[in-house]
């Protein structure tokens, strides 16, 4: 046992290296997402994140998800979480139903960011019609308190397709960075096509 | 000036040689200011800092004590004032927020932390340094902002540069200690022995571009005891781009 | 520590181990000696950390400022312990959909939104708010920041804050800080502790004369909504650390027993309060509810809303009870939903979310026409409503 703990111990001064290097997406070049068939083509340079937030879902940043977080989810399907169980036990996350409308997608996306992100607060500030993909698609605004007290705003494009949900979301501190990075999303938004 | 320049320069580059083993840079300056504008009449606004000292259980989780944090302040505020000796009437005490001026600070003070947090993960830690912090050659740029808003801070127009300081420390429990070990041996991931972070930053108040910034998760020095709180500060302030008052160091 | 040898605690250390002898002073309350001040380094130590919590309290988006909610909490729990014990309390309501209350040393007393929602009378929140009182007169609450260090006490806490933020600065510290700040900390009593903070809890309640058996009743609602939760979940379990609450005060039906014998043998009053309870809550119920159905707990919110309604259900909860079974989706809830909005709006037609829900969960079932009509009735009353251009898309669709 003893052994064991020098051994351990020794293990212990080694630092961790991170596993994988985060992808660099280029400006101007069309990007399949969440190994789906969306591409978005962007007109700045993003990093993708290399840890999935969810099965069909792939994290784009500029500065850090803490700061500006892009989300995209892409062919979910009946049944499926959009996140990553966070604690399936106690707080598992909700499911996304292929018989939902595209207005209940906001309450769907307020349960999932609280329990998945842990925001202490979500709401809703307005929910408009848009067009996604090329399809009839809901557009939403809400603001959220996140488990470190920072106030955010974010902003929500889906559509669903023969039953499976598309979306991305944005968000990112009120102050400063929102208001700064919102109209690099929107370009996203409108780059998206499904292939 | 040209000194002070050639100072911060040579500090980094000794922070650079230090630190290959673990490939994590702990500071930055921002590449595009010229340091040298920075002399004894420029007037920084030093906000109180944010401490906090606890006990990291079993489950990771942090328990604040209490007497700890007391301690590592009356140290860390200790340790300040020599600081504050170094660079005389520079370091001003920013005024005692109120109602919706207080809000306004501990929002920044929040920002200012996950500003903190991503410039360490995803600056300062190589292999997990963000591509665009990588492409086009701006591997020595250092681009980072809390935005223009920091002019409304309570106190701005009376100062050029904000100091922002923040020191939070979580001791391993014994179950703690256990459960590193059993980690490291099973899965062969290094959970980290309790939290020691630090970070201090210089701000232009009217740009809100980090000028100046130490941070690093794994800080030295027990604050719980006044050589070790010095020790802190003493890193916090390492590289601190303002000319030493001369002779004031000494008291 | 030191504070355990000062005269008061003793007094009632001594009041308590009496109990058994069925003492006529069991449930007699101690002089109130004024609020305690920090004696020593330490403990002026920890005076200093909770004022710099209850700092970031005040400046916090979670709390409820609202005077008229403020002022009912408060005049619950002065008439509880009086209006001496009371003065040296700062109340917070906080909006967070889990049932829990605290009191830290300094005098702050934390009361979630998820407490207010659950109890039914003044009775029953006095029956809480007391107890709290009486950890934090007995001084137990100074001994709350050796909080509870063994792993599954963590893994419950952070189970109710919503999730560890895995994705979210997960590599930083700085999360559950703040959260600690403003949540309040996980204190964990011990058994005696219980035990003395029951019997003084009574005694408050007996004082003021409140239905001493309101206390077991609130305790019980809240073990059988947790057992709800793992029903409905798939999973056995007579655990309630899951619960905010009884992570720090942990209970178990024996606990639940002793409670109910205690309360019958405490000569209490006979006032519940229901109906100055339903008034102080009237316009809050609604949020708070929604705030509990983005937990996606279908059975224990089902449970909630029915021991709410007891014999007699709202327009309020019918409405709840709808956007429960709409959120949960399958086929027959949608049915269910419809049928809820309706009792809904036989109550008051006026309920014009009713009209909402009711549209989108005909709309689910198919019925195309009757859900464009119910949306068309909601629009009308609510044309601003924050989705309305998306629902007069719905109602524009042939």
């Amino acid at each position: 046992m003893r052994a064991f703990l020098l051994i351990a111990s020794g293990l212990l001064m080694v630092p961790t290296v991170p596993a994988a290097a985060h992808k660099l997406i280029d400006a101007g070049e069309t990007v399949t997402v969440a190994k789906s068939d969306l591409t978005v083509v962007p007109a700045i340079d993003w990093n993708r994140i290399n840890e999935r937030p969810g099965k069909e879902a792939e994290r784009w940043t500029l500065d850090g998800e803490l700061l500006n977080d892009v989300l995209f989810f892409a062919e979910v399907e009946d049944g499926d979480a959009i996140f990553r169980e966070v604690d399936k036990r106690n707080s598992p996350l909700p499911r996304f139903s292929g018989n939902m409308l595209l207005i209940d997608l906001p309450d769907f996306l307020n349960s999932s960011m609280r329990i998945a992100k842990g925001h202490q607060t979500f709401s809703v500030d307005s929910v408009a019609p848009t067009t996604f993909l090329g399809q009839p698609g809901v557009s939403v605004s809400f603001s959220t308190v996140g488990n470190d007290d920072i106030r955010r705003r974010g902003r929500a494009v889906a559509t669903i397709i023969d039953g499976e949900l598309f979306m991305m979301t944005f968000e990112a501190p009120t102050i400063y960075f929102f208001e700064r990075d919102l109209p690099h999303f929107e370009q996203l938004v409108a780059s998206a096509r499904l292939s | 000036m040209l000194l002070s320049r050639l100072f911060v320069f040579l500090g980094m580059a000794a922070l650079l040689l230090a630190s290959p083993v673990s490939a994590q840079e702990r500071g930055a300056v921002r590449h595009d200011f010229d340091f040298s504008t920075l002399g004894t009449d420029t007037r920084i606004l030093v906000f109180r800092p944010r401490i906090k000292v606890g006990e990291q259980s079993t489950g990771g989780m942090f328990e604040p004590r209490a007497d700890w944090t007391e301690l590592a302040r009356e140290n860390i505020g200790s340790a300040l004032d020599v600081q504050r000796r170094r660079y005389g009437s520079s370091l001003i005490d920013a005024p005692e927020p109120i109602g919706e001026d207080a809000r306004l600070v501990d929002e920044y003070l929040a920002l200012f932390s996950a500003v903190s947090n991503s410039i360490i993960t995803y600056q300062f830690f190589r292999g997990d340094r963000l591509e665009t912090k990588k492409a086009d050659n701006r591997e020595d740029v250092f681009d980072w902002s809390l935005g223009p808003g920091v002019a409304e801070l309570p106190g701005a127009d009376q100062a050029d540069y904000a100091l922002f300081i923040s020191t939070e420390d979580h001791y391993g429990s014994t179950g703690r200690k256990a459960l590193q070990i059993l980690a490291a041996v099973t899965v062969g991931v290094g959970v980290t022995s309790g939290v020691h972070s630090g970070y201090a930053a210089l701000i232009d108040l009217k740009t809100g571009n980090i000028l100046w910034i130490n941070a690093d998760f794994q800080m030295g020095g027990d604050v719980r005891e006044a050589d070790g709180a010095e020790k802190r500060v003493r890193q916090l302030f390492e590289d601190f781009p303002l000319p030493v008052t001369d002779g004031s160091g000494e008291q | 520590m030191r504070f355990w040898h000062l005269p008061l605690i003793f007094a009632a250390a001594g009041l308590i181990a009496t109990s058994a002898l069925a003492d006529d002073n069991e449930f007699e309350l101690p002089t109130w000696s004024g609020a305690y001040q920090p004696q020593d380094r330490d403990e002026r130590g920890l005076w200093a950390m909770d004022d710099e919590s209850e700092r970031a309290l005040a400046q916090s988006d979670l709390v409820i400022r609202d005077t008229a909610l403020n002022e009912y909490v408060r005049s619950v729990l002065c008439k509880t312990v009086g209006d001496d014990r009371c003065q040296s309390v700062r109340i917070y309501i906080l909006r967070v959909p889990a049932f829990n209350a605290s009191m830290s040393p300094n005098g702050t007393m934390r009361v979630y939104s998820g407490l207010l929602l659950r109890v039914r009378s003044e009775a029953e929140l006095a029956s809480i708010l007391g107890h709290e009182f009486a950890h934090f007169e007995l001084r137990h609450t100074l001994r709350g920041f050796e909080a509870a260090r063994r792993g599954s006490d963590a893994m419950a806490w952070t189970a109710l804050l919503g999730a560890v933020a895995a994705s979210y600065g997960g590599t930083g510290p700085s999360v559950y800080d703040t959260q600690w700040s403003i949540l309040g900390g996980l204190y964990s009593f011990k058994r005696d502790q219980e035990r003395d903070a029951d019997t003084l809890g009574f005694a408050y309640m007996a004082n003021a004369g409140y239905r001493p058996s309101a206390a077991p009743e609130v305790w019980r609602s809240v073990m059988n909504e947790s057992d709800q939760t793992a029903i409905d979940r798939g999973r056995r379990t007579k655990r309630y650390d899951g619960v905010a609450f009884f992570a720090s005060h942990p209970t178990s039906l024996e606990r639940a027993d002793k409670l109910s014998a205690l309360a019958n043998r405490v000569s209490g009053g006979e006032f519940d309060g229901f109906a100055t309870h339903r008034k102080a809550m009237k316009d809050w119920v609604p949020l708070f509810l929604a705030d509990e159905l983005a937990m996606n707990d279908f059975g224990g919110t089902d449970y909630v809303i029915d021991r709410l309604g007891g014999e007699e259900f709202t327009a309020d909860l019918y409405y709840a009870k709808g956007e429960l079974y709409r959120a949960r989706g399958n086929p027959r809830d949608m049915v269910s939903a419809a049928n809820f909005y309706q009792n809904a709006l036989e109550l008051d037609p006026e309920a014009a979310s009713a009209w909402r829900g009711l549209g989108l969960a005909l709309l689910r079932s198919g019925k195309a026409e009757d859900g464009r009509s119910a949306l068309q009735n909601y629009l009308e009353r609510v044309p601003d409503a924050p989705d309305a251009p998306m629902l007069q898309m719905l109602v524009g669709e042939e």
